[in-house]
């Protein structure tokens, strides 16, 4: 095998062993089994109407999607920092890494762990919702698509603060633009047209319009919806990469 | 710095792609459906999520119910005849008039209907909590649901109304309401504001009917409490208020399902009662404006053109 | 105790992210006192309730930040070992962390009630004053509650763990008492006991907040001093049995 697709595997299994160490995660899933818990309390409770279940089903999809960003966000803004301040990255660069690679292997393990946690949830979401009204299936697929790629998106733009900012702040403004800069685009967007240079992560969430009803995507608008996160993420990487290569060690 | 130049290029692009990914955009939709968010509302869930729901029909239902009650959480349990356009004109004068005058007696206030109606931190009799459950109605505002409902002034809701339609532009409800609860300060602004939701909503029907009530309220107040005078300002608006009316019916023409003999309009998922009320609202007033202030040929046309379309319409058949 | 209180203080002025909280909450009241709504005069309804509730929740999360990282970062930075090798106990070393916890956080909520008050000021907005005073005790008395329980979580977690539960708990404990209330109604026998126990054993924090009644000032008026007495003797027990646990883990920390 490659020797250098070896070395990125070793750093991706590292950072992975770290997130199931993680005791951060295990929270987000006791959440994500309160949130269980009350779904199944409504129903227990005799909450199980059409209306009350899409609701139960919208809630549960956001909450998937709001936890598995916050964990790659807290993920991706340790990574680096958290390497220099244990003085592990000066081991790991005198092996034959390089520091693109070493970059590369922090923000796929960052993704790869928000995938897993989204996968989690929405199998947990799926299994506790009811379906009571029509849907139109190709809308949940494409939501389902469009998700890792925000979260690999979140990933790159944690990993860019993080180099920086100090590491509180990295993680605040991380947080702040993944989840408020999309209502603070639909305030300002009829006034401001320079809003739209801000990252609208709530534009990929698809959720509320499949519970909604509301039909797919055509493929043009797919498209879009593919190629904006896509740049935003090679935005993020490129310049994390210039920062990092211009680091001194 | 010509590696950062290219990153920066990335980002114009990314900006030069958002206008083009706005697919929460769209019209319509469960979420923003009224009689569905009635029944979400009270539902265990909801109640369980209490303020953490952010939609901005969750958010009209909060703070609607809050805000008229002095802050006391009730169930939500809003009626049908109030949804509508008229219905929620008639809802916010009879309340106000309530509040004018003291009255307390049932039937007087449409909003009169929550009499009894469940409060969310539950009575003495009902909480298992005891002590907690005491000091929990201490803090926060609590009444007896047996006792007369305290109701205070909406106007203190507009500011809500105006973030809920930023954070959803087709939220029509928001721009409703919002504009009932301003006209009464400001009948301009009211305006402005159905206005801005017809930007972004512009074949709601709804919305137009909302807008043909404000002018013909406006060509009203200008004619001192009528329209029966030779006025050619309150002429002209009364002329633009049945444009505006005619617009709406049509629109609803276009929206409206098919009648299926033998079944009530109102019970098709996609058309409740007081789409159907709004609608009847349309039709009407387009015909009779027509009639008396336009052409009676015209007036004649549309009568006809309405009456296939709603036979069940008793008033137009006449 | 004072001075390991002065260590907290000091640490807290040093902090960064204190300072972008208090700044953002800041611009943020600031941002909304200024915001009129179709040029209608005497709206602050809207303002109140939203200046109460970044008041609270940026209060919460400094303490929350600030008191997880007490512990952790004495053990880390190995500062702890000369301070105990001073004649100090460790319930004196944890009461002086939470008194300085306690004055940060006092000193922020200070500062935000002195903004919200220029705010009203300049809207021409009611201010009660008594329910005002009461809400910022009350909120005292939660802030006293989340310090213990930040201390406690971050004896037995890790750093950010515990940062990430104290701020979770703080968001969900009102969705946690409707749950309850919700779940209590339609269960029957043993189930019925567990939520009773669970809801006595958790701290209700939506019983520090009296924000809804200051925007509604109108109509309410402020609390009997005996529903504030009792409110202080049950914050002041959840402390005690928080402080406890934490000093019992504490003590068998090997250092």
């Amino acid at each position: 095998m490659n020797k250098k697709i070896l070395t990125l595997l070793i750093l991706l299994r590292g950072s992975l062993l770290e997130l199931w160490r993680r005791q951060d995660m295990w929270i987000l899933v006791m959440l994500m089994g309160l949130f269980g818990l009350v779904a199944l309390g409504a129903r227990f409770t005799g909450s199980h109407s059409p209306a009350a279940a899409t609701f139960m089903l919208d809630l549960g999809y956001q909450l998937a999607g709001i936890f598995a960003h916050f964990l790659t966000v807290i993920l991706a803004v340790r990574q680096i920092p958290n390497e220099i301040e244990n003085r592990t990255l000066y081991p790991l660069l005198a092996k034959p890494l390089d520091r693109d690679t070493l970059l590369m292997g922090k923000w796929l393990a960052c993704v790869l762990g928000g995938l897993l946690v989204y996968s989690l949830f929405v199998v947990i979401v799926e299994l506790v919702t009811p379906r009571m009204e029509t849907y139109v299936f190709a809308t949940l697929l494409q939501h389902l698509a469009v998700q890792p790629l925000s979260i690999a998106w979140a990933a790159g733009l944690g990993i860019l603060l993080s180099l920086c900012l100090p590491r509180g702040l990295a993680l605040g403004g991380s947080l702040l633009l993944v989840f408020a800069s999309e209502t603070l685009f639909n305030w300002l967007r009829d006034s401001i047209s320079l809003v739209h240079a801000l990252p609208r992560f709530g534009a990929l969430n698809l959720a509320t319009r499949y519970t909604d009803g509301a039909g797919a995507l055509t493929a043009a608008e797919f498209l879009f919806l593919v190629v904006y996160p896509l740049l935003w993420t090679l935005f993020c990487l490129g310049t994390a990469r210039e920062l990092f290569r211009r680091r001194a060690l | 710095m010509k590696r950062y130049s290219l990153f920066f290029q990335l980002w114009i692009l990314a900006a030069l792609l958002s206008p083009r990914i706005q697919f929460r955009d769209y019209e319509e939709g469960r979420s923003r459906d009224l009689l569905t968010r009635v029944e979400v509302n009270q539902s265990a869930l909801a109640r369980i999520m209490g303020e953490f729901r952010t939609g901005a029909s969750d958010m009209l239902f909060i703070k609607t119910e809050r805000y008229l009650h002095s802050g006391v959480g009730y169930v939500p349990h809003l009626t049908e005849a109030l949804l509508s356009v008229e219905g929620t004109d008639k809802g916010v004068e009879a309340h106000m008039a309530e509040m004018r005058e003291g009255h307390e007696e049932e039937g007087h206030d449409p909003f009169h209907h929550e009499e009894e109606a469940e409060t969310l931190v539950p009575t003495p009799g009902q909480d298992y909590r005891r002590w907690l459950g005491e000091m929990h109605r201490t803090v926060k505002p609590w009444r007896d649901p047996g006792l007369a409902h305290q109701h205070s002034d909406g106007k203190e809701l507009i500011p809500w109304f105006r973030m809920m339609t930023l954070s959803d532009p087709h939220y029509i409800r928001g721009y409703i309401v919002g504009a009932h609860w301003i006209k009464r300060h400001d009948p301009e602004a009211a305006m402005k504001f159905v206005e801005e939701g017809l930007i972004h909503n512009p074949n709601d029907f709804q919305l137009h009917l909302s807008k043909a009530f404000l002018m013909l309220q406006e060509a009203r107040r200008m004619g001192q409490g009528t329209l029966e005078t030779d006025d050619i300002a309150v002429q002209g608006q009364i002329v633009r208020a049945k444009r505006y009316f005619q617009r709406a019916a049509e629109e609803m023409a276009r929206v409206r399902p098919r009648e299926v003999p033998g079944e009530d309009i109102a019970d098709h998922p996609d058309w409740g009662t007081y789409h159907e009320s709004d609608a009847m609202a349309a039709a009407h007033m387009a015909i009779l404006l027509e009639e008396r202030y336009g052409d009676p040929d015209t007036a004649l046309e549309l009568k006809t053109r309405y009456q296939k379309l709603m036979p069940g319409y008793e008033r137009l058949q006449r | 105790m004072g001075l390991v209180a002065r260590g907290v203080w000091l640490e807290a002025i040093r902090r960064k992210e204190i300072y972008v909280i208090v700044a953002v909450s800041c611009l943020f009241i600031l941002g909304l006192s200024q915001l009129r709504f179709f040029g209608l005069m005497d709206l602050s309804k809207f303002y109140r309730e939203v200046a109460l509730k970044i008041m609270g929740a940026a209060t919460a999360l400094t303490v929350i930040v600030l008191g997880s990282r007490q512990l952790p970062r004495e053990f880390e930075s190995r500062t702890i070992y000369p301070l105990l090798a001073r004649p100090i106990h460790r319930i004196t070393y944890l009461f002086g962390k939470q008194l300085g916890v306690m004055a940060a956080g006092a000193f922020c909520l200070m500062l935000f009630l002195g903004l919200y008050v220029a705010g009203c000021l300049l809207l021409g907005a009611p201010i009660y004053p008594v329910l005002l005073m009461q809400h910022v005790f009350l909120q005292l008395c939660m802030l006293l509650i989340l310090t213990s329980l930040c201390f406690l979580l971050s004896v037995r977690f890790s750093l950010d763990s515990a940062i990430t539960f104290g701020f979770l708990y703080y968001l969900a404990s009102s969705i946690l008492s409707n749950l309850f209330l919700m779940l209590h109604e339609s269960a029957q026998g043993a189930a019925r006991v567990v939520i009773t126990a669970f809801t006595w054993l958790l701290p209700q924090l939506i019983l520090f907040d009296l924000s809804e009644k200051n925007v509604h000032g109108d109509v309410w008026g402020p609390l009997p001093a005996v529903a504030m007495g009792q409110l202080f003797l049950y914050a002041l027990a959840f402390t005690t049995v928080y402080l406890g646990i934490t000093l019992a883990l504490f003590r068998r920390k090997p250092l």
